[in-house]
């Protein structure tokens, strides 16, 4: 009879970018179970959304992952805009759509490039941020910071985009495609990557749906649902279908990431060309919406009026670089929410590693772990 | 109100759960609310993006069972809310016993309302953080 060992994954590991415990049962070198163990940065988010007012709260929510900052601030904004019925100008929400898509362009490109990372591949690991950096230098362009942006705001988005960054913003995208070209032949053709993920990590279609998975997670098992679709912001005008793959596999996940990325470019030319002149945030009077000791007057940047405070509760979804994010707002008529509940893909997608892992190999835990895209700074928030 | 909900209770909770398993929902998440007396727990699912909701509230000293018998992936959601706001929930297919999120060292039930939290951290030898 094989004896069982207990191997601990994590929390600190090469290949894991944020801490997570797995407690790995082998016999062997095979995984018989696993149990997963969070909690390592856990930072009461939604007990803070509760102290803070619901202006302060865009900051907050932003600042959940640095990676899909802007997605968890439009979320957020969208609730607050559906309760209160505020209507967001048509110019801000295709901002919206090109900072969103931005940013699953630069956190694809993050992943494609850990993935080549974990199984050794440096070359294309460097390749591939290389890349990234072009759109990590059109987000500073375009809102002074890398990562997190902060351009979105409840009524609107706090900057525009001018004529010339718009040119800008295509241009880097025309150079990107090229770059993007050489890395999808390799992803496509290399043996090393074929060997290391096709038929790693299987997750069926009813699996997929039962463990609740969303995202590419969720899509490389043939699940064609897309956040995207609900048609928030501008997506409702733009033309694109969820990209699918069948397999299930780890192989799988990697070809849909890497094939959104396409779809976010031609999303981004879409809205930029249907980018129509007027206000960014609603009813463009100037207020402060920081606390008093902020240092300085607002900018020339627009920021939104809005009236009043949230008084309801509504669910905001949008599609995330990992899969559905999900929000339930309750406010009270005061400048306190009663309730921010959160819930990011990764929440949902953890549940699929106790489908994945059992029955693979131990050198092919990492590459599992990696496929569902794990950010743990937003399942633990 | 929420658009699409329906009302259940804890008896009749694990029979509307499995009837959406069998449906081909997918659980999306589930939300604690501290009303008071009471805990108000609503249960998100989700078929072709759109959204169904099950509304359940009852006393605190109240136990609840555990939906992870239809939703495997409900084992998390559910031991977040036992942790954070102390719901009791019977029969979670892993349960982490008060130790998944918050530590011996943290808050004990952050989440519910009489716990109050300041912006300042205090340290362990009553300086400030």
């Amino acid at each position: 009879m094989s004896r069982q060992t207990v191997v601990p994954f994590g929390p600190q590991h090469p290949v894991l970018p944020e801490p997570v415990q797995l407690k790995l049962v082998l016999e062997d070198e095979k995984v018989v179970s696993v149990l997963p163990a969070i909690g390592y940065c856990h930072r009461g988010v939604e007990k803070a959304g509760e102290i803070n007012d619901i202006h302060q709260n865009v900051f907050l929510v932003e600042r959940i992952c640095g990676i899909c900052s802007f997605t968890h601030a439009l979320c957020y904004c969208e609730g607050i805009e559906k309760i209160m019925g505020i209507e967001v100008p048509t110019r801000a929400k295709y901002l919206r759509v090109v900072w969103s898509e931005l940013h699953r362009i630069h956190s694809h490109l993050l992943w494609l490039g850990l993935l080549a990372d974990a199984f050794g591949f440096e070359s294309l690991f460097m390749q591939i941020w290389r890349y990234r950096e072009m759109v990590m230098d059109v987000l500073e362009k375009t809102s002074g910071h890398r990562f997190i942006v902060s351009t979105c705001i409840v009524g609107g988005v706090r900057r525009d985009i001018g004529d010339e960054d718009l040119d800008g913003i295509l241009s880097t995208l025309k150079e990107l495609e090229k770059g993007l070209d050489k890395v999808a032949s390799v992803i496509y053709k290399d043996y090393t990557i074929r060997k290391r993920c096709i038929g790693v990590g299987v997750m069926s279609k009813e699996q997929a749906i039962q463990l609740g998975a969303v995202g590419p997670t969720a899509r490389g098992s043939g699940v064609a649902q897309d956040a995207r679709m609900l048609g928030y912001a501008a997506y409702a005008d733009l033309k694109f279908e969820p990209v699918v793959e069948t397999a299930g596999d780890s192989y799988a996940r990697a070809v849909v990431r890497l094939r959104e990325v396409y779809q976010s470019i031609d999303l981004v030319r879409q809205a930029i060309d249907r980018l129509t002149a007027g206000e960014v945030a609603a009813d463009g009077a100037p207020v402060r919406v920081w606390r008093e000791s902020t240092a300085g007057a607002p900018s020339s940047d627009i920021v939104a009026k809005v009236r009043g405070f949230p008084n309801g509760e509504v669910i905001s979804r949008v599609e995330q670089p990992r899969g559905e994010c999900f929000y339930y707002i309750k406010g009270n008529g005061t400048k306190n929410l009663e309730r921010l509940r959160v819930r990011t893909p990764t929440y949902a997608n953890i549940p699929t590693l106790l489908v994945t892992l059992p029955g693979c190999n131990l050198a092919d835990v990492p590459i599992i772990t990696l496929a569902i895209d794990p950010c743990f700074s937003c399942t633990e928030r | 109100m929420i658009d699409n909900e329906r009302t259940v209770t804890p008896e009749t909770l694990q029979d509307e759960v499995k009837a959406l398993f069998q449906g081909g929902y997918r659980l999306v998440t589930a939300t604690c609310k501290d009303q008071g007396d009471d805990f108000e727990i609503l249960y998100h699912f989700d078929r072709d993006l759109t959204l169904l909701n099950l509304r359940m509230t009852f006393p605190k000293d109240v136990e609840i069972p555990s939906i992870s018998g239809s939703y495997l992936a409900a084992f998390l959601i559910e031991n977040e809310m036992k942790e954070l706001f102390g719901v009791k929930i019977s029969g979670i297919a892993v349960d982490y016993g008060g130790k998944l999120l918050v530590t011996e060292e943290t808050l004990q039930t952050p989440m519910l309302k009489s716990v109050e939290v300041t912006s300042v951290a205090a340290s362990p030898d009553g300086g400030e953080e």
